[in-house]
């Protein structure tokens, strides 16, 4: 099992690297080009990549123990945030149209132009380097213990921290965008694939599918149902959707991509292929956990069910090793475009404010990669609680983002004071009651600061003066894009 | 306002109401149902549904 895994780790980090390099043919210079691949991304590798940037080591491990700790709660959340995509159908074009008209790489350069304060950018940027960053350290921690665990320390637990970073940062540097997107694509296949075979073996273990479904409902059937065990109340299933359910305009990581495609239409063939393949990736997830329920029942950890299953007689050692090489490339492909995004909002929203002319906003590009990767790396080897408590605030936190993302489009009296205010206010007070565990009047933290950044947008725009013209202008060759190109 | 909007607000208020009872239906008339026709089954239904309404709401976009 080790030196089987070793090779294969070496394998698919050679191909990488090879499909990396190779998208650097073709790479033009400037920062459209390097960190947006030049607004040229097809419809299909668009769609592979937002599958592997939004899929993390999260599904197979992550989605498959709330499945083995709740039941089928997990599977409800899960496609609540695939409905989610609605909102790129009402967004992405508008992003895109935005981006056309002014140039924006970054969506915090958006807001900047729209409210008129690089302020509003700014806050934007430092509230994503805020949460993501640790997100990403939780992904390498992932890598780490997942890669340890199963070759008995051969690979340690920061060596495994080590070479995931080390692949995130070469594939992200080789060509920015470009190299992000290809080896995405290639990721996104092995994550398919390997999740798919590895599924299969255990359903076949159980004595095929027929035979899965009767055991379960008949051995775990209050899984079937909910709230189930326990972890599903409503209030929960409440506090898990809502942010998610933003994920695809909060997150840069993802809501940069609407950016990227060559055209609208390659932005539909990105949207429609994406939702095909999450589905099908959320089912494969939720199936593993159901599979582990019989086949390791009683653990105490639930996320140990990935780990303890591919340990078991069911799974033969070459298709565990597989999915363990998909399980690290969701891992990696999550991670890489992170660092790419946070490095564009640092280059663009907090560098260039400071040094107007921007003649080294790249090699500043650059060096955030490097420094994130670092941090990330340092926050995953201290293997605090606080990185998972705020990796798991990640998406509540960007959820104070919505309101002036809304607003951006949708709301000409939205000012950029109402902006800032909702995203430093409700950003603090939404990490705080993570932090503390306290949930005002019961309610999840998530929902009360997603609630307060509105509550403030509005109010503090109310108070203070629009810029009007801004406004207009801003909007103005967006609605005749959209007319255009018969978009409602 | 033209047939084109009409048919988008249409398509968009539908899948808000199909959102909506992603959380009603589960909790409310199938909660407590120890099977896979039970939650499990609407889940999917709902993730198919919703991916249908999406891609009509797309289907009329001109490149």
């Amino acid at each position: 099992m080790t030196l089987g895994l070793i090779g294969a780790l070496a394998v698919y980090a050679l191909i990488g690297i090879g499909v990396a390099f190779a998208a650097r043919r073709g790479l033009g210079a400037g920062a459209t080009e390097y960190y947006l691949a030049g607004r040229r991304a097809g419809g299909l590798i668009s769609a592979l990549s937002y599958g592997a940037t939004t899929y993390s080591a999260f599904m197979m491990v992550g989605l498959a123990g709330l499945t083995y700790a709740g039941g089928v709660g997990a599977l409800g959340f899960e496609l609540v945030y695939l409905a989610g995509l609605g909102l790129v159908a009402i967004f992405g074009p508008r992003f895109w149209l935005a981006s056309r008209a002014f140039g924006f790489i970054t969506p915090a350069e958006m807001l900047s132009h729209r409210y008129a304060s690089r302020w509003v950018g700014g806050v934007m940027a430092v509230t994503a380097c805020v949460f993501l960053i640790p997100y990403s350290a939780v992904q390498l921690m992932g890598i780490g213990y997942l890669v340890s665990g199963l070759t008995d320390m051969a690979i340690g637990f920061e060596q495994g921290i080590l070479i995931g970073a080390a692949l995130a940062l070469i594939w992200t540097l080789a060509a920015g965008m470009r190299s992000v997107l290809w080896t995405d694509a290639l990721q996104v296949v092995v994550m398919l694939v390997t999740s798919l075979i590895a599924a299969g073996f255990v359903i076949a273990a159980l004595g095929g599918p027929a035979a899965f479904l009767e055991s379960t409902q008949a051995d775990h059937g209050e899984w079937l149902s909910v709230p189930g065990p326990g972890l599903f109340s409503l209030t929960t299933f409440f506090a898990l959707t809502v942010p998610w359910f933003f994920f695809s305009i909060s997150n840069p990581q993802v809501s940069q991509r609407l950016f990227t495609t060559e055209s609208i239409g390659a932005m539909r063939r990105m949207l429609l292929g994406f939702l095909l393949l999450g589905f099908v990736y959320t089912l494969i997830s939720v199936v593993w956990g159901f599979s582990a329920l019989q086949l390791v029942p009683d653990l105490d950890q639930p996320d140990l069910a990935t780990p303890r299953l591919l340990a078991t007689d069911a799974i033969p050692a070459p298709v565990a090793i597989v999915l363990v090489v998909g399980i690290v490339a969701a891992a990696v492909s999550t991670v890489d475009s992170i660092l790419l995004s946070l490095s564009s909002l640092a280059a663009r929203d907090l560098y260039r404010p400071l040094a107007p002319r921007g003649s080294h906003e790249m090699i500043a590009g650059q060096a955030v990669i490097l420094v994130v990767t670092v941090l990330a790396v340092l926050f995953a080897r201290l293997q605090l609680d606080l990185i998972t408590v705020l990796s798991v605030a990640a998406s509540s936190g960007l959820l104070v983002t919505v309101p002036s993302i809304v607003g951006c489009f949708f709301w000409r009296r939205g000012t950029a004071a109402g902006a800032i205010v909702s995203m430093v206010v409700a950003g603090v007070t939404v990490t705080v009651l993570q932090l503390t565990g306290f949930d005002p009047l019961g309610i999840p933290a998530s929902i009360c600061g997603g609630a307060l950044a509105v509550a403030l947008f509005v109010g503090v725009s109310l108070a203070t003066r629009p810029d009007s013209a801004r406004a207009d202008a801003f909007l103005a060759p967006v609605e005749q894009g959209l007319a255009q190109h018969r978009i409602r | 306002m033209s047939d084109d909007r009409r048919r988008g607000n249409r398509t968009l208020a539908l899948l808000a109401v199909t959102i909506v009872l992603a959380y009603a239906v589960p909790y409310g008339l199938l909660r407590d149902q120890p099977v896979w026709q039970g939650a499990f089954l609407f889940w999917l239904v709902f993730g198919v549904v919703a991916i249908g309404l999406i891609a009509w709401l797309v289907s009329d976009w001109r490149p």
